[in-house]
């Protein structure tokens, strides 16, 4: 089974992000979602995703302090974020964090299928 | 503040919706304050609320309901009835997040982010310059359920 955390203070930017995932080809689905960065360390030990797909601005904990925190605490989990935070400085600050990816939004089912089929399958 | 063009906008409300019609430059008609106008007021990055994002009804319920999947007929019920229900308060902030970025794009405009989408009725009790922007530019486009404006506005 393939478990995928999903973080967005949005819960319809949840729902289409799950939407998505659950179109795409992946065997034994489970999406796990969180509401902030803060909740997302707590599904992270609770539930251990083996993919997580965060939103960049958050109340609470945003994108950038919960990327930090996880890899402050040894978790090496694929991270990408998914923003509507496309310039370049930005992606180059998420990536420097520790994140894998970053997809812009709006996002297309291909950009976020092709993506992901490179940490799960 | 310079507001976008019409093309941007639409480019990113037809990659959510792809079929979203094409929005064209409008005169400037909507008060912001109305009770039926939806606002998502847009911080710079020290929290300061410079700008906003609004729909009047046909154009809330438009992006709001389509991102939902809600059938036509939902819509012109939400039409009839004068208002936008509740549960699509929060499709619409997704929606004026993903434009708040067509505002980032244009060259010397400051970082901005939107915020959740509030009737402006209520928004103009917070903010007084929602009354009397200093610059506002609409975009109208005939929606499912009738014409309807987009409006970026900036203190």
């Amino acid at each position: 089974m393939v478990k995928i955390l999903v973080v967005d203070d949005s819960k319809t930017m949840r729902m289409l992000i799950t939407r998505v995932l659950r179109s795409a080809d992946l065997s034994e689905l489970k999406v796990v979602e969180a509401e902030n960065g803060k909740d997302g360390l707590e599904k992270v030990s609770s539930e251990s995703p083996d993919l997580i797909l965060s939103d960049w601005n958050m109340p609470e904990m945003d994108g950038g302090e919960f990327l930090v925190e996880l890899r402050k605490s040894g978790n090496d989990t694929p991270f990408g974020f998914i923003t509507t935070e496309g310039g370049s400085d930005m992606k180059e600050q998420m990536i420097g964090k520790g994140a894998q990816f970053v997809l812009e939004k709006p996002f297309t089912e291909v950009q976020v299928e092709t993506t992901i089929s490179q940490f799960v399958s | 503040m310079k507001m976008p063009d019409a093309d941007p906008i639409t480019k990113v409300l037809k990659a959510l919706l792809p079929d979203c019609p094409d929005l064209a430059n409008a005169e400037s008609a909507t008060s912001l304050t109305d009770a039926t106008v939806y606002v998502a007021p847009c911080v710079d990055d020290a929290g300061n609320p410079i700008a906003a994002i609004a729909a009047d009804l046909n154009a809330a319920l438009h992006l709001a309901g389509k991102l939902m999947m809600l059938p036509p007929g939902g819509l012109e019920d939400q039409a009839k009835a004068g208002k936008l229900e509740d549960a699509l308060y929060d499709a619409l902030s997704e929606v004026f997040n993903n434009l708040a970025k067509t505002m980032n794009c244009v060259a010397g405009n400051p970082h901005l982010v939107s915020r959740p989408v509030r009737d402006g009725a209520t928004l103009a009790g917070e903010l007084d310059w929602l009354g009397k922007p200093s610059v506002t530019q609409e975009y109208g486009a005939d929606f499912v359920v009738g014409g309807g404006r987009l409006i970026f506005a900036a203190k």
